[in-house]
């Protein structure tokens, strides 16, 4: 176990490094500059030298990474040159705000996935299979864009219920969490079905309706649980997935988190401000994979046996 | 205006109330009135009549009430209130900002920080009343040192610094006035002092901030101060209890805002703006989408506004390249595409076609453009046949965004009719702004956005590194005519003269103006964005409670 | 105690509690193909009685499966019982409400199988898995439970039994396994134990402990067992009776002991003859040539005829009726072993 921790310990932060040189680098040779933010023709010259100088942008990228790094290390992101507001506020304001979206989210997948997912694969070619199967080509086929227009007309504007943008209270999360989530739903209820049913052709499962255990114990504990590890193992693309899509999201429904931080900050060319969120979501992404091997890796007690002796 | 004209108008305007006459029949009318459409524009906007239909007026009866929180929705993303190198100005700009100079709704320059101006008879030397007992947020006291100050500092670190280049001196002169030193007639001048970069602020405040100008500091003497500037997601201001009041003729309120604060939100999907002010999560938008238009013209809630955007599609060619040099390409090309179509389709009516170099509702626009323009296949046919081309081929860059897009797929087509081939190549900005300004592409679109149009003129039609254009002698001389001006009628026979010689010679060949159009709650009173500038001022708004 | 049910006839099974155990009788099992239904159990007629225990043999794929699943009524999704009854203790199975089936399963009919390892769930412990058997029917307390399971082990020969509680499927060897499942199967005290082919996939020696240990329960707690197997071999070694089946049907039913010594069927005979070192010495595994007819595919007359060693010209046309012998033996063939 404290090995398995280790090793992947030593891979995430050699990722880490490489990826913050990529985004260093990355951010400052991607075609465009910080002329791009100066869409008016009038007012370009003028802004990018005296903007670049202030930077520090006519140094080299190469010392510009290792002023980078050096600040980094003294745990000083930097601050935004458009707000002026510390890298670490930002990322600590918006960090909170997407964790409350990422974990309605997250909460609103696996309640209504994993339910329904089990239900659709102990009554295969029901209604209740059959129902589940459309949400999940629905959730898949609908981009979120589009998924978000089409409710924030309904829910927001038709009926007013929700509000249509914005922060706030719980009902404000309501329907970017399902925007976000409609695809790791439909995608986890696939995932759930298959595996259930998977497990229920199993052998075991014959002998725990020999011994005369219930249905319901049959598929709820026994063929649930072992079909757990995929779930568990997607659970960490899935959480991934929709940090990668709060960037969407957030945007649409102008939630002030880490997304549209990151999306405002790139294409305002905030340099410190993008490169801390591009390193923060690089960072999301290690941890939840690493998350999802130790889920994998607790779920699966063969898989728990041979990290434990090798 | 006169009297006379005055009433004529008023007729007219109760014309177009009670028998709707279209916006369009409305500009021509007062046309014939001899007023010019941006005068009717804003006369229009007052109304709350926007393209012929909504037809509900903004509620100017009714007391104002003091206090509440306007919320905005604001079509980009917030860059920081920087008034000297800031790269954009965003619309709190002038909330909490004051320019020396305004354009009235009917584009007259009048008095705001600065209560007059006069040029001297030889035209070198401009002096600059400041009005007395005005003070900055800090509650320093504003006077024409600080604004010489400011001014020296826009004439060599400002955005704009381009357009100071005939001052050669500023400096406080006697009487708390400004004295400008030419080194050669400029009356064009005027333009550039009263845009949003050359809003007065406290120098002092703005060493003192440092990067923090425009973020977390602001110090100037509009109505509101900045509370929260937080660009992602809001920007708020604040009323500013001891503002003096403004010495702009047409603001009617003299005393400090109505408003408590306000709140700008960021709305970048088009698709999201009429769901949020339908939904009534902000008070004002601009800018929802085309499609979204009318229904939110029947909403009874809501007031739509549509003016001329400060703005213009065009599209340029480059005359050293072969067969596009020909003599009268430019001009087939011109009369192959049918712009009414263009601002039908595409826009949904939401623009107007532009037959010369600035959209109509420009106080100095020349009819005079149309008649060369129009939409005459034929016409091009014969322009091209005699230009000695069977065919003409060519690739255009463009940037990649839907509309730009769709007007190009439009004018291709057109342009197909006649026996020519665009091809377009449509390239994120980042290809876009370098190739463009290196001269790399055949010809290019482009929508300037600016509140001094000929400033555009300047600036596309002669840019020496460029060999785009091929300095059309006529054009050039009109804007040669309009930087040495040196007085407003001077100036205004300028821009007339380089309007027609443009629409004839066509240095670029304009296809239309969008439609700037506000919507807004109407519990919101007294927002009137005029069509001579690009926002509105805050001073009159309030909102019931 | 109860001496084995030996040489019963079938028309003299009397009324509940005093006929048989369990009596089947012309159960079918059909399979829904896309071609169409398959019959993969054709009219198979066995009784079982207390404390016996029947062998059922057969080559792989000829239905003892099958038969074995509908008794339980955990026949796969695809199947279906297409007539006939299940008879335990006078109570219809076929015919039984499923939650009244789930109290049967376990408690009176418990169930080994083949696969030891594959048929635990991997991801609970042993322990764990013989406690919910209990539980499964009975409102005990966890201790209680765990003391029966304790038991059971025992009973089973799992030294140590707490010590294995813990361990999962995973850590145990094959045997250890079969003799979990055994345990578990036993822990309820039902009264017929379906054992198929549970020592197939083990060696020998493992094997052997198995059968003596199903030998001994079935003395100690007269239980009855229907003891699967391909293998005559082990059959002939634990079976009071046998029932030979081949494609779908039972070919020939007898008492072991007279089976092996003058069996009747000459699949029956085949089936004899491969036991290793029975049979003639010079071949000391005869393997029966071609192979069980697909379940779609079954010849019209007699099944076996493709691959009889003595085959008559009624073979081919006529499908033999199962015949009654004095003895209560009866086969399925025209042209019996003398
Ligand atoms: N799920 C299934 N789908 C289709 N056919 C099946 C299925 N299960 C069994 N069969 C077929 O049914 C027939 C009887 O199978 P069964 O499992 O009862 O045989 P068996 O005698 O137990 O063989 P073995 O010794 O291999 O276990 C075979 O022909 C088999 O191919
Ligand atoms: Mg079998």
């Amino acid at each position: 176990m404290i090995r398995f921790v280790l090793s992947r310990g030593i891979r995430a932060a050699l990722i880490f490094v490489v990826a913050s040189v990529a985004v260093c680098y990355g951010l400052r040779v991607a075609p465009g500059s910080l002329a791009d933010i100066v869409t008016n023709p009038l007012n370009r010259a003028f802004a990018v030298k005296d903007l670049e100088e202030r930077l520090g942008l006519d140094e080299p990228v190469i010392v510009q990474y290792f002023v980078f790094v050096r600040n980094i290390m003294g745990g000083d992101f930097g601050v935004s040159f458009i707000s002026n507001r510390s890298v670490t506020e930002i990322i600590a304001t918006g960090g909170l705000n997407t964790l409350k979206l990422g974990g309605a989210a997250a909460i609103l997948t696996y309640f209504i996935s994993v339910p329904l997912g089990i239900m659709a694969a102990a009554r295969r070619n029901s209604v209740i299979d059959q129902g589940s199967m459309l949400i999940a080509v629905l959730g898949m086929a609908i981009p979120n864009f589009f998924l978000a227009i089409l409710l924030v007309r309904l829910f927001a504007v038709e009926l007013r219920w929700l509000p249509a943008a914005g922060q706030g209270g719980i009902k404000h999360l309501i329907l970017p969490a399902v925007v976000l989530a409609a695809e790791a739903i439909a995608i986890n209820l696939r995932l759930v079905r298959a595996s259930v049913l998977e497990q229920l052709s199993r052998d075991y499962i014959r002998t725990l309706r020999a011994k005369g255990a219930s249905e319901r114990r049959v598929v709820w504990i026994h063929a649930f649980r072992n079909a757990l590890p995929p779930v568990i193992t997607f659970g960490g693309v899935m959480l991934r997935t929709l940090l990668g899509y709060t960037l969407v999201v957030e945007v649409i429904f102008r939630y002030p988190g880490l997304g549209f931080e990151l999306v405002d900050s790139v294409l305002k060319r905030d340099y410190a401000v993008a490169q801390a969120l591009a390193l923060v979501f690089i960072a999301g992404v290690v941890l939840f994979n690493f998350l999802a091997d130790l889920g994998h890796h607790l779920a699966e007690p063969r898989i728990r046996e041979r990290g434990a002796a090798g | 205006m006169t009297q006379t004209e005055e009433s004529e108008l008023r007729d007219t305007i109760e014309q177009y109330r009670n028998a709707r006459l279209t916006r369009r029949d409305f500009v021509q009318r007062a046309a014939v009135l001899g007023i010019s459409a941006s005068v009717a524009a804003s006369i229009l906007a007052a109304c709350g009549g926007g393209g012929g239909g909504g037809g509900t007026t903004t509620g100017e009866e009714g007391q104002p009430v003091q206090g509440g929180v306007l919320r905005m929705g604001y079509d980009r993303a917030f860059q920081k209130l920087d008034n000297v190198v800031g790269p954009w100005a965003d619309e709190p700009f002038t909330a909490i900002y004051e320019v020396p100079i305004i354009r009235d709704p009917g584009g007259k320059f009048v008095s705001s920080v600065a209560e007059a101006w006069e040029f001297s008879s030889d035209g070198l030397t401009l002096s600059m009343k400041i009005r007395e007992g005005l003070k900055f947020h800090s509650g320093a006291p504003l006077t024409a040192a600080n604004v010489a100050e400011d001014f020296n500092i826009f004439r060599t670190t400002g955005v704009t610094a381009n357009f100071w280049a005939p001052v050669k001196n500023v400096e406080e002169g006697e009487n708390n006035s400004v004295v400008l030193t030419l080194s050669k007639t400029n009356y064009g001048l005027i333009e550039t002092i009263s845009t949003l970069f050359q809003s007065i602020h406290n120098e002092a405040s703005r060493k003192a901030a440092g990067e923090g100008w425009g973020a977390t500091t602001v110090d100037a003497t509009g109505p509101f101060t900045l509370k929260t500037f937080k660009p992602a997601s809001e920007v708020v201001v604040e009323r500013w209890p001891d503002y003096p009041g403004s010495g702009v003729p047409f603001v009617t309120n003299k005393g400090p805002a109505y408003l408590d604060s306000i709140r700008w939100v960021p709305i970048l999907e088009p698709a999201n703006r009429a769901n949020e002010i339908e939904t009534g999560s902000v008070d004002i938008v601009k800018s929802p989408a085309a499609q979204d238009i009318s229904r939110l013209q029947s909403n009874d809630d809501l007031v739509v506004l549509e003016l001329q955007e400060l703005s213009n599609y065009f599209i340029t060619i480059d005359r050293t390249r072969g067969a596009l040099g020909q003599p009268g390409v430019a001009q087939a090309m011109s009369h192959a595409i049918d712009r009414q179509a263009l601002v039908d389709t595409v826009f949904f009516g939401h623009a107007v076609p532009t037959y010369g170099p600035i959209f109509p509702a420009y106080r100095w626009y020349d009819p005079g453009v149309e008649a060369y323009n129009e939409y005459d296949p034929d016409k091009a046919r014969d322009l091209l046949k005699s230009a000695g081309l069977s065919e003409l081929r060519f690739t255009l860059l463009t940037q990649n965004q839907p509309i730009q897009v769709q007007v190009l797929e439009a004018v291709g087509g057109m342009l197909r009719e006649v026996g020519i081939t665009m091809e377009v190549k449509a390239v994120e900005d980042a290809a876009f702004f370098p190739d463009m300004f290196a001269g790399k592409p055949d010809a290019f679109m482009f929508k300037w956005l600016w509140e001094s149009p000929t400033d555009n003129m300047r600036f596309f039609g002669r840019v020496p590194s460029w060999d785009y254009n091929g300095n059309p002698p006529k054009s050039m001389a009109g804007i040669d005519a309009w930087e040495s001006a040196a007085t407003e009628e001077q100036l205004e026979k300028a821009c007339r003269q380089v309007q027609l010689a443009w629409a004839e010679e066509l240095p670029f060949i304009p296809l239309v103006t969008q439609s700037l159009v506000w919507v807004h709650h109407k519990r919101v009173h007294n927002f009137r964005p005029t069509q001579t500038s690009i926002y509105p001022l805050f001073n009159d708004v309030w909102i019931e409670a | 105690m109860v001496t084995p049910t030996t040489g019963r006839d079938l028309a003299t099974v009397g009324g509940p509690g005093r006929g048989p155990l369990l009596e089947i009788s012309h159960l079918s099992v059909r399979l829904r193909m896309r071609s169409g239904p398959i019959t993969v159990v054709d009219d198979v007629s066995l009784e079982i009685g207390s404390g016996e225990i029947l062998g059922l043999v057969g080559e792989s794929g000829c239905g003892k499966s099958m038969t074995a699943l509908a008794i339980m009524r955990l026949l796969p999704e695809a199947a279906e019982i297409a007539g006939g009854s299940v008879l335990l203790d006078g109570e219809d199975l076929v015919r039984t409400k499923p939650e009244r089936m789930r109290q049967i399963r376990g408690a009176e009919v418990a169930m080994v199988f083949q696969e030891p390892m594959t048929s635990l769930d991997p991801a609970f412990t042993v322990g764990h898995q013989v406690v919910e058997a209990v539980r499964a029917h009975e409102k005990v307390s966890r201790a209680v439970s765990l003391r029966r399971a304790e038991e059971s082990f025992e009973r089973v020969g799992i030294p140590k039994p707490r010590e294995r509680f813990d361990a999962y499927p995973h850590q145990l060897s094959g045997g250890l396994c079969q003799r979990v499942m055994l345990a578990m199967a036993l822990v309820t005290s039902p009264r017929l134990l379906i054992a198929d082919e549970p020592t197939t996939a083990l060696d020998v020696t493992i094997q052997a402990q198995i059968l003596e240990l199903i030998k001994q329960l079935r003395t100690e707690l007269n239980l009855s067992v229907l003891w699967i197997s391909h293998d005559f071999g082990v059959v002939s070694e634990i079976a009071d009776r046998v029932a030979v089946m081949y494609a779908g049907e039972i070919v020939e039913i007898g008492e072991t002991s007279h089976m092996l010594g003058a069996p009747r069927h000459r699949y029956t005979r085949a089936l004899i003859d491969s036991i290793p070192g029975r049979g003639e010495p010079r071949s000391l595994l005869r393997t029966i040539p071609g192979q069980v007819p697909d379940p779609g595919a079954r010849p019209a007359g007699c099944r076996f005829s493709p691959r009889c060693d003595a085959p008559v010209s009624e073979c081919e046309l006529i499908h033999p009726e199962l015949r009654a012998e004095r003895d209560a033996s009866s086969f399925r063939c025209h042209n019996p072993v003398a």
